[in-house]
């Protein structure tokens, strides 16, 4: 046998198991999709006219603390805490942590809302860096700030954690703009169910959005194409990636940038771990893993409706950073657990939902660049019938947009956010672009964040905001998950 | 070539899902558009009527002549945007009118509909009109709990005996949010559910027990003190728990014998009730049993006990600082922590200020 024949006997057993990994994945897709089109349709049915009623008005609705982790933000944590503190939800606290910051954000605070200090008594369950004040509001005595020494995002969380009082706690982001009525909305299935342990919500690209005193007014769809096929991303796995989990198993990630946990259940499982950098999924992992091994009935549940808005990367190094420490996140999530793989102990979550992640999810660009790499050596050695190869590059790419334009259509029928119809055209053009250099780009970029975990690499990178538009941007953190290690 | 074929005919389809969705997503916009634009001025017109009307003591449909043209779908339109907005009487007004028109016609057919959601809209539309107590009462028994809970906010404001016991049969529902809105709307009666619901925690309900105890809490009165001492001996230590807060809520020298005998409680989370009820009733003589307690093996069980020392006052005071010498450094530290003392391992906590 010639080395011509033996590359084309590769060529074609590898071209066939990539075929049954396209239609492998592409087949979850479906499924995912068509459930999360079921549990819309239900979830849309249970809130009709919910407007017309009166909601909780007692101290029986449990109680929440938002945890906003802040990092040399003196220009903008006024503003910022301003509008996390006028969200619509009774009993609601906001802790602010001060992660050591090295400019006046402490200052500031100080004088904005007039702090007077606390001498709390509360259990260390989890160790953090050392408190080193701790303050209350006399203007608004529902603001908790902490001030502590610095020790990244998720030490800064475990703090606020421990030292919050609310029934639940709901972490965020630095760069989150939360929706009035948003945790109204996501406390809904803590009170249908005791089982409920976290809740996550829908994240949108507020980037080219018009942005007023921390709300997003006039959401709009970004011109530059690096920021508005986010756009596209990210209502594609919101509205059916993570919701069409719900019925399949429930979710095994909930974003750090807006998620509602059970703080007791939390703090049980030792709270955020600081030695990785997808601390929200392992997290969510932790809970999960938990309630399997002391056969707790538990659900993690995903709502569509409660939106936080976040500022994308607006270039292609700063989004490939993202999208390489996303991945390296996944994998040292998946290796940490690796026992779940497959183990009929954890139950859907071993078999469907764990296998799902490391088979679709970790090892996508893994195959999709050796699909390319095989197509390519084809190509050259004349084994690949071009015409096949381009209708079935086609068919790919096809399914790529139908699967975007079927999230714009449940985005659109459910939600109907995007108003104008230059919006409307620029969210179809991206999803018709995406798969065209901005999927491959993402691929390498994710690749990259698997050499990186094989490495045992563990920085963060540095993480460049813009702001939202005119007004300053409210994040509240320049610390979060680009922190400073 | 069959597979070639059957690649085209595959893209085909795709072409066309495409297609749908295009059509769709503008469609929709479209449509949306059109309707906003066109019943804009209608829409208007309308409100500013039913407004104008609503100063008016007895309103009538005669004196509403753009809003009776209005198609039926956007009247609701507008009494669904109005209604969250309005109270009192200008609210009762609204339903005034909506009935009139005929709004609520439908909706009392579909409370009968064999789909949940049907039921569900018509519960909502129909609780907010104030609308068909009988149709209404009905639904607290409906067999989906979305339902039962959508009546459950009704009940709130029409606390009539037989409402009052279906609210109390609610509370032993497996589905939470409809328990928690007939929670709710009991709180919201009040008083009026006071005898009920003590006759209901003497009969001791199995698992209804503790949620009607939360309630109790926040409404304390002595009414509850009988069932309230017989439960904070029961079994399960979660009702033993709340039958201590309700005590401490309570008062009274009986209330305060019991809460000193939950300080022994073999649960902590009821001996911390207890010391948190000690405390709330600021009971002094109890101060050497909370003294002792500041060396618990349950931290939760110190806290509550150096908390509820500090609000007996003086002589609180005068025992945690005893404490603070105390050879248990459990007792000492939680004292320390309750005075406000600066912590000799964690010195920044307190000097920097």
């Amino acid at each position: 046998m010639s080395w011509l024949d033996f590359a084309g006997v590769v060529l074609v057993r590898l071209d066939a198991a990539i075929c049954i990994y396209f239609f492998f994945v592409n087949s979850c897709y479906a499924v995912l999709l068509g459930s999360a089109a079921l549990e819309m349709l239900c979830h849309t049915r249970a809130l009709r006219g919910e407007r017309l009623a009166s909601g909780l008005s007692s101290g029986l609705a449990p109680s929440i603390s938002l945890l906003a982790p802040a990092y040399n933000e003196a220009a903008t944590v006024s503003e910022s805490v301003g509008a996390l503190l006028s969200l619509s939800y009774p009993g609601l606290e906001v802790v602010l942590v001060n992660d050591g910051s090295r400019d006046e954000t402490m200052e500031v605070l100080k004088t904005r809302f007039d702090l007077v200090l606390l001498h709390p008594i509360y259990r260390k369950h989890i160790p953090t860096k050392p408190v080193v004040g701790l303050y209350r509001s006399r203007r608004f005595p529902d603001l908790l700030v902490v001030d502590k020494e610095n020790g990244g995002k998720a030490d800064a969380l475990n703090t606020g954690l421990q030292l919050a009082s609310g029934d639940l706690v709901c972490s965020i982001d630095a760069d989150t703009l939360i929706e009035p009525d948003a945790l109204l909305r996501m406390v809904r299935p803590f009170l249908v169910s005791k089982e409920v342990l976290a809740a996550g919500g829908t994240i949108r690209v507020a980037n080219g959005s018009l942005v007023h005193h921390g709300r997003v007014i006039a959401p709009r769809v970004p011109r530059r194409a690096i920021e508005g096929i986010q756009v596209v991303e990210y209502l594609r796995a919101f509205l059916f990636g993570r919701l069409g989990w719900n019925r399949l198993g429930g979710n095994m990630i909930i974003a750090g940038a807006f998620g509602l946990f059970r703080r007791e259940a939390v703090i049980e499982a030792g709270g955020y771990a600081p030695d990785t950098v997808g601390e929200d999924m392992e997290l969510v992992l932790r809970l999960r893993r938990r309630a399997y091994e002391s056969r707790t009935r538990h659900r993690i549940t995903f709502i569509p409706d409660p939106v936080a808005w976040t500022e994308a990367p607006s270039t292609a190094r700063v989004l490939g950073r993202q999208r390489d420490r996303w991945h390296r996140g996944l994998a040292e999530v998946l290796w940490r657990h690796r026992s779940v793989l497959c183990n009929p102990r954890y139950k859907a979550m071993g078999l469907i939902v764990f296998p799902y992640f490391v088979l679709v999810e970790l090892l996508a660009p893994v195959v999709e660049i050796m699909g390319l790499a095989g197509i390519c050596a084809g190509l050259a050695l004349g084994l690949i019938d071009v015409p096949f190869a381009m209708l079935f590059f086609a068919i790919a790419y096809g399914y790529g947009v139908i699967l975007s334009a079927a999230a714009l259509v449940l985005d659109e029928l459910n939600f109907h956010r995007y108003e104008r119809l230059r919006d409307r055209v620029l969210l179809i053009l991206w999803a018709v672009l995406e798969p065209l250099g901005y999927r491959q780009l993402t691929v390498l970029w994710r690749l990259l964040g698997l050499l990186k975990f094989l490495r045992k690499r563990k920085d963060w990178g540095v993480m460049e905001r813009r702001g939202f538009g005119v007004k300053p941007a409210p994040g509240l953190a320049n610390l979060p998950k680009e922190g400073r290690r | 070539m069959a597979a070639t074929e059957t690649l085209f005919e595959v893209l085909a389809a795709e072409a066309l899902l495409i297609g749908i969705a295009l059509g769709v997503i503008f469609g929709h916009g479209l449509w949306l558009c059109w309707a906003r634009h066109r019943c804009h001025a209608r829409l208007a017109e309308g409100r500013a009527e039913v407004l104008t009307a609503l100063e008016q003591p007895a309103p009538t449909v005669s004196t509403l002549p753009g809003l009776t043209r209005l198609p039926t779908a956007l009247q609701m339109q507008l009494f669904v945007n109005l209604l969250p907005q309005l109270r009192g009487a200008a609210r009762k007004r609204l339903a005034i009118i909506a009935n009139r028109l005929g709004l609520t016609r439908g909706a009392r057919m579909n409370c009968k509909s064999r789909f949940w959601w049907k039921r569900l809209y018509a519960v909502r539309l129909l609780a907010s009109f104030g609308g068909d107590a009988v149709l209404l009462m009905v639904c607290l028994s409906d067999r989906h709990p979305l339902v039962r809970a959508a009546a459950a906010e009704w009940a709130a404001d029409h606390p009539d005996p037989g409402v009052i016991q279906a609210l109390l049969g609610l509370l032993s529902e497996n589905h939470g949010l409809c328990r928690l809105k007939a929670q709710d709307a009991l709180l919201r009666i009040g008083g009026k559910a006071i005898e009920a619901l003590a006759r209901f925690l003497a009969a001791d309900r199995g698992p209804a027990i503790e949620p009607a105890l939360s309630i109790a809490v926040h409404l304390p009165d002595r009414k509850f003190l009988t069932p309230a001492l017989g439960l904070c001996r029961h079994h399960s230590a979660p009702i033993r728990v709340l039958a201590a807060a309700l005590l401490g809520a309570i008062g009274g020298k009986e209330a305060v014998e019991a809460l000193i005998g939950r300080l022994a409680d073999p649960e902590a989370a009821v001996r911390s009730s207890a010391a948190r009820g000690l405390g709330r009733l600021a009971h002094w003589p109890a101060a050497p049993k909370l003294y002792a307690l500041l060396g618990d093996r349950a931290w939760t069980v110190r806290r509550e006990a150096g908390l509820a020392l500090h609000k007996l006052g003086p002589p609180g005071q005068l025992f945690l600082r005893r404490a603070l010498g105390a050879p248990d450094r459990f007792a000492a530290d939680m004292a320390r922590q309750t005075l406000g003392l600066p912590s000799e391992t964690e010195p920044t906590a307190v000097r920097r200020a």
